[in-house]
């Protein structure tokens, strides 16, 4: 049997056609404007968890790569301190070396004494070295100065404003980075290394009253804290290569993340353009359509 | 020889032009809706014994046998099962689409943002717990995220309301088209009675029962008398030419006050198996004695949920450390980082999502905030913490990894679950809807097939029953003729 089609199933058809191209066209256009394929959780649910998966991950890699940024910063400051307290060091024992020479007169000791004097107070300013706002030898004391020479007792070593206590980044998730050095065992001497600003004070005495049993006694404690030092800056620099690692690892994730963020919600321009064209057509065509559909009835063609 | 041959004309002039007039009110209501195409039936009227010729029967013209309504029943029933379906689907199409404005997911904006920027803000202050600035970024996105929450909450509400407004309007709606096609059978009756078919009239009551069938699910039993009557959830709603109205109820023991749809009389519920108002309701969520149950609330208890956690976990965490205030005689005062009802008795609770803020001792005192576990000593006896000392910062930006906060998933994975499942439900409203819609299309084609006007048709008729009066009144003249001939030159013999 032929199907029976009236007037209106034709306009009706024809309508619902034009409109569901138009729905198409929409979407495909608002895909263009937006330059991402989902919108709404509903248009593809799963690519949406991911995205928002791949954003909070990103949000939290850039954190981490700042942080790991703050901590080679904070190390950096760290080590060009000890690079300076090394070098003062070697000259307060060259001093020393040279003022245990029995043959100096009296004055020249008293010169050297002087030099060390304000090697001493140098070492102090190192003492105080702040990153930003921080003094980072205070341990988490960071806003006191860790060294007040006026309150500093050199003997008992009481008066040092900073604590032991480490100051940690976390610099990717789980991993924590202790990135201040220890200020006390450094100046302090509670690591058993001689006390620095006492050993500095003792040998600019021993300079003055020429005892060169005493200035033996310095040139060892010298040494100890030379070691010491040179130690320490071996921390920062296995802990700037550790830093190293964990941006190179973060920087890969931030490179991933991106990537796979751009693929569950980012739209393939090309792809969207070529769609829009083909859908443009499509419409093109209904509407052609539809003016030949709906015009001629048999009214047209009776006299 | 008798004016037997003018009655025949007359009775075919008169037919083809009621005919012609049926053809007529078709063309005329091509476009109307719920109109269906009438068909004039033309019958042989009986024939009688021609005793002059003796030829035995002799026909004795045309006549109108009825005029009748061309429509496909099952088609019908087909039609108005699939659009009870086809409402329910809309009305959760439209209310998830709404939902999902709300959420507003992916986005640079929504609560997955917020609450990232939360987590970057604990990590900041860990990496300078010592900095004001970074304790005002803690307390500002902190303040965000709770404002994130309320202004969810509060859409939800919102939404809630308006789908309660539709309830309320679309019962009135039901009521409305009940009572119209009560008194659509009480007019076709009258007519019924005359022994006359109300063409017309059916089909406005058609036209209402689609409507109906939109709303809510009814049974529809045409009775021999052509009197329709309609059952909805097993109750009768028209019965001949009495409707009995349903009212859209506040429920008195729900807090919120959502409508119920009852029956008028007894104020039972009417028991709703699908359409529009079903759809909207489940949307909304009912009262079931101590919570709301249905789409919404349970989108709003998982907001709750999350709010609460993060209030209460958060909150346990920041009372183990220590701020940059110090102790009054040497007993630090641990301060919660958000409030909890508990502490706030004078605060009214409604929901952890509506509820949820920072603590205001923490807000107006950036001190307060618990960035140190370690405590300093100071002179005079009394502690506070290291101000260098970010370590319950850290512990704090931890639990965002930790999975068992949320029973066994994390605080993020726990939301972006929430926004797959909404677009999941989202997804299958959709497709559904747009199914229903193929199919309702399809079967209204189909009713259309044997309903609908075809302007060609219809055009053919005309000039066929314009011929065909055309040819009657020629014969009538034929007739005449013969009569005149009969009459007038006849016997004129002897004149």
């Amino acid at each position: 049997m032929v199907m029976r089609i009236t007037n209106n199933m034709m306009v009706n058809n024809l309508m619902r056609n034009l409109y569901r191209n138009m729905n198409v066209l929409d979407e495909t256009e608002e895909k263009l404007a937006s330059g991402r394929t989902v919108q709404v959780p509903s248009d593809n649910p799963i690519a949406v968890t991911n995205t928002l998966r791949w954003r909070t991950n990103l949000a939290e890699v850039n954190e981490y790569l700042e942080k790991v940024r703050e901590a080679g910063n904070w190390l950096n400051t760290a080590d060009s301190a000890l690079d300076s307290l090394t070098s003062i060091l070697q000259r307060v024992r060259e001093l020393t070396v040279y003022g245990a020479n029995g043959s100096l007169a009296p004055t020249d000791r008293a010169a050297i004494a002087k030099e060390v004097d304000q090697l001493a107070e140098q070492v102090g300013q190192i003492a105080n070295t702040t990153y930003g706002a921080k003094y980072i030898f205070g341990g988490t004391n960071t806003t006191a100065p860790p060294y007040d020479p006026t309150t500093y007792d050199l003997s008992t070593g009481t008066g040092w404003q900073g604590n032991d206590q480490e100051f940690r980044l976390e610099v990717a998730q789980g991993a924590l980075l202790t990135v201040n050095s220890p200020g006390s065992v450094i100046f302090n001497g509670t690591g058993g290394t001689p006390r620095l600003f006492k050993v500095l004070k003792d040998l600019s005495d021993n300079l003055v009253s020429g005892d060169t049993a005493g200035l033996n006694q310095r040139l060892q404690e010298i040494d100890q804290n030379i070691d010491n030092v040179l130690n320490e800056r071996a921390v920062v620099g296995a802990k700037l290569n550790r830093l190293e690692l964990h941006q190179t690892r973060l920087e890969d994730l931030e490179k991933n993340y991106t990537e796979l963020l751009a693929q569950s919600e980012d739209a393939d321009l090309a792809e969207v353009i070529m769609n829009l064209k083909m859908q443009e057509n499509v419409y093109r065509a209904s509407l052609a359509a539809g003016a030949r559909i709906i015009q001629p009835t048999l009214v047209d063609f009776l006299r | 020889m008798s004016f037997f041959g003018l009655e025949i004309g007359r009775k075919a002039v008169i037919t083809q032009q009621a005919a012609l007039n049926v053809t007529g009110h078709n063309i005329a209501n091509a476009n109307t809706p719920g109109f269906t195409r009438q068909e004039a039936v033309l019958v042989a009227t009986p024939p009688v014994n021609d005793l002059t010729t003796g030829i035995g029967q002799m026909g004795t013209g045309v006549t109108i046998e009825q005029i009748r309504r061309l429509r496909d029943n099952f088609a019908d029933a087909q039609y108005r099962k699939e659009n009870t379906t086809a409402g329910y689907w809309a009305s959760k199409q439209e209310a998830l689409d709404k939902v999902e404005l709300i959420i507003n997911e992916p986005s640079d904006s929504g609560l997955r943002s917020v609450m990232d920027q939360f987590w970057v803000s604990l990590q900041k202050l860990s990496e300078s717990p010592e900095s004001r600035a970074a304790r005002s970024t803690v307390i500002q996105s902190a303040i965000a995220l709770a404002e994130t929450f309320h202004h969810m909450d509060k859409q939800y509400q919102e939404l809630q309301e308006d789908l309660n407004q539709s309830v309320e309007v679309q019962v009135r709606e039901v009521n409305s088209l009940a009572t119209q096609i009560a008194d659509l059978n009480q007019q076709i009756l009258n007519i019924k009675v005359s022994g006359q078919e109300p063409n017309d009239l059916y089909d406005q009551r058609d036209y209402l029962i689609d409507q109906l069938t939109r709303l809510v699910d009814v049974q529809i039993r045409v009775e021999q008398s052509g009197l329709v009557n309609i059952y909805l959830g097993g109750r009768v709603l028209v019965h001949d030419v009495q409707a009995y109205g349903v009212i859209a109820k506040r429920d008195e023991s729900d807090p919120r006050g959502f409508y119920n749809m009852v029956w008028a009389v007894d104020e039972q519920p009417v028991d709703l198996r699908g359409g529009s108002i079903k759809g909207l309701i489940e949307a909304r969520g009912t009262w079931d004695g101590t919570k709301h149950t249905g789409m919404v609330p349970d989108l709003r208890q998982k907001l709750d949920a999350l709010a609460e956690a993060i209030t209460k976990k958060m909150n346990e965490v920041h009372e183990q450390g220590y701020g940059l205030d110090t102790s009054t005689g040497g007993v630090y005062e641990h301060v919660k980082l958000f409030k909890e009802p508990a502490d706030f008795p004078g605060d009214t609770f409604v929901s952890w999502a509506s509820f949820i803020d920072l603590n205001p001792a923490v807000r107006d005192n950036l001190d307060k905030l618990a960035a140190a576990t370690q405590v300093e000593t100071l002179p005079d006896g009394n502690v506070r913490g290291q101000p260098g000392d970010g370590s319950n910062a850290l512990a704090l930006a931890a639990l965002k990894h930790d999975v068992t906060m949320m029973g066994n998933a994390s605080f993020d994975d726990y939301w972006r679950s929430a926004v797959a499942q909404i677009g999941v439900d989202a997804q299958e409203a959709r497709r559904m809807c747009k199914n229903q819609e193929v199919l309702l299309q399809q079967l209204d084609n189909k009713r259309q097939q044997t309903a609908g006007v075809s302007i060609d048709e219809e055009m053919t008729n005309m000039i066929r029953f314009q011929h065909a009066y055309g040819a009657a009144a020629r014969l009538i003249t034929a007739v005449d003729e013969m009569l005149e001939i009969l009459i007038s030159r006849l016997g004129v013999v002897g004149r």
